[in-house]
């Protein structure tokens, strides 16, 4: 009886020998491996949504540069009538002009200051002055009104901020009534 | 057969299972490995390509809304051809000696007048009113749907002397106009008349 369950236990051993040795060699020879196939796998799907996102963007990004470079010709077509140079050089001018037909040909423009426009990338607001002396306020205020009401009109570049015509005299006698007004300048 | 003998030909039969499957595993691994080297270099390739592409996109996407951004600009709505109508409603009977005008910021359209002058002839005064109701009116026609307000800041008597000498009746007054603005400070009670 004794020898017998002696026996069964060493068949007991055994087995348990044989499991541990079939664990040992699946963990030594296979498992890593494995391990290593997930991994490989893991950073394949990985890098494949990268690629993949990143393939978006691309396209994403050459369609952009597409639509931009429509909107560009599109700006382009709309400024045709303007002219080329800088601003500085033709504005005064056209408002020359614009206040010579109001009886006015003795005044100032100038630049007063540059802006970056947030909303408007390549684009600057140039904010300008104009000083009109008046020698007669009574007398010249309503055709000077008259030539900054449409100044906005003729020159659809302008905006119009401000207009003072006070009351006190210079050294020289006259009123100087001052204009201001702000242009948008192509900076690209 | 002896059970040791199936037991040690059992674990033999899975140790060469197991080493057959280390060497499939092993090829899978290879391949993999190379699929993933040539994934990497295209990563590499791409990602120089979109290295900046984040800017890319907000400044292409700016330059798209750059041309809807200059129409509203463009077309914005515009306040000078006000100063026509103060100048057309002048007539004969008024004079002006200063004004300052300005487009307010942050409102479309608003923009405020303020004008000095002198009414004179007879009935001064309702001259005075008649410059200030056609400029009202005019401004009320242009914009509808739009608050315009004008009103006198002074109405008196010409202070100065040598007008008092003259038969004439002169009033000197002070008129104010703002528009799109719904409750305007300058005519707030303290400095209204």
């Amino acid at each position: 009886m004794a020898a017998k369950r002696a026996f069964g236990t060493r068949r007991w051993i055994e087995i348990c020998l044989a499991l541990v040795g079939v664990w040992l060699i699946y963990r030594l020879f296979v498992a890593p491996l494995r391990e290593r196939e997930w991994q490989i796998r893991t950073a394949t799907t990985d890098l494949g949504n990268r690629i993949l996102a990143a393939r978006k963007l691309k396209n994403e990004i050459q369609e952009l540069e597409d639509k931009a470079a429509k909107a560009n010709a599109e700006i382009r077509r709309s400024e045709a009538g303007l002219p080329t140079n800088p601003q500085i050089v033709w504005v005064p001018q056209r408002v020359r002009l614009h206040f010579g037909r109001f009886g006015f040909s003795q005044f100032a423009t100038s630049v007063q200051s540059t802006e970056d426009e947030p909303a408007l990338p390549g684009y600057q607001r140039l904010n300008w002055s104009v000083v009109v002396p008046l020698e007669n306020v009574t007398k010249q205020i309503g055709n000077l009104l008259l030539a900054v009401a449409e100044l906005e009109d003729a020159e659809r570049t302008i905006r119009i901020r401000d207009i003072a015509i006070p009351r006190g005299v210079d050294e020289s006698n006259q009123n100087m009534a001052t204009v201001t007004f702000s242009t948008l300048e192509r900076t690209d | 057969m002896p059970p040791w003998l199936i037991l040690s030909l059992s674990v033999a039969a899975v140790g060469v299972f197991c080493l057959e499957w280390r060497s499939v595993l092993m090829k899978r691994c290879d391949v993999l490995a190379a699929h993933l080297e040539g994934m990497e270099r295209d990563w590499v390739a791409i990602s120089r390509e979109t290295k900046d592409a984040e800017a890319a996109r907000n400044k292409y996407r700016a330059l798209i809304s750059r041309p809807k951004r200059l129409e509203e600009i463009r077309t914005a709505p515009r306040w000078a051809w006000i100063l026509g109508i103060v100048a057309e409603s002048c007539g004969e009977a008024i004079e002006l000696q200063d004004l300052h005008a300005r487009q307010m910021t942050g409102v479309a359209r608003a923009c405020e007048l303020q004008a000095d002058g002198v009414a004179f002839g007879l009935g001064a005064r309702a001259n005075a009113d008649r410059f200030r109701q056609r400029i009202e009116q005019e401004l009320q026609e242009g914009l509808r749907g739009v608050p315009v307000k004008v009103g006198f800041l002074r109405l008196e008597d010409e202070s100065d002397p040598s007008a008092a000498l003259s038969t004439e009746q002169r009033i000197a007054f002070e008129v104010v106009a703002t528009v799109g603005m719904k409750d305007p400070a300058v005519f707030k009670p303290s400095t209204y008349h």
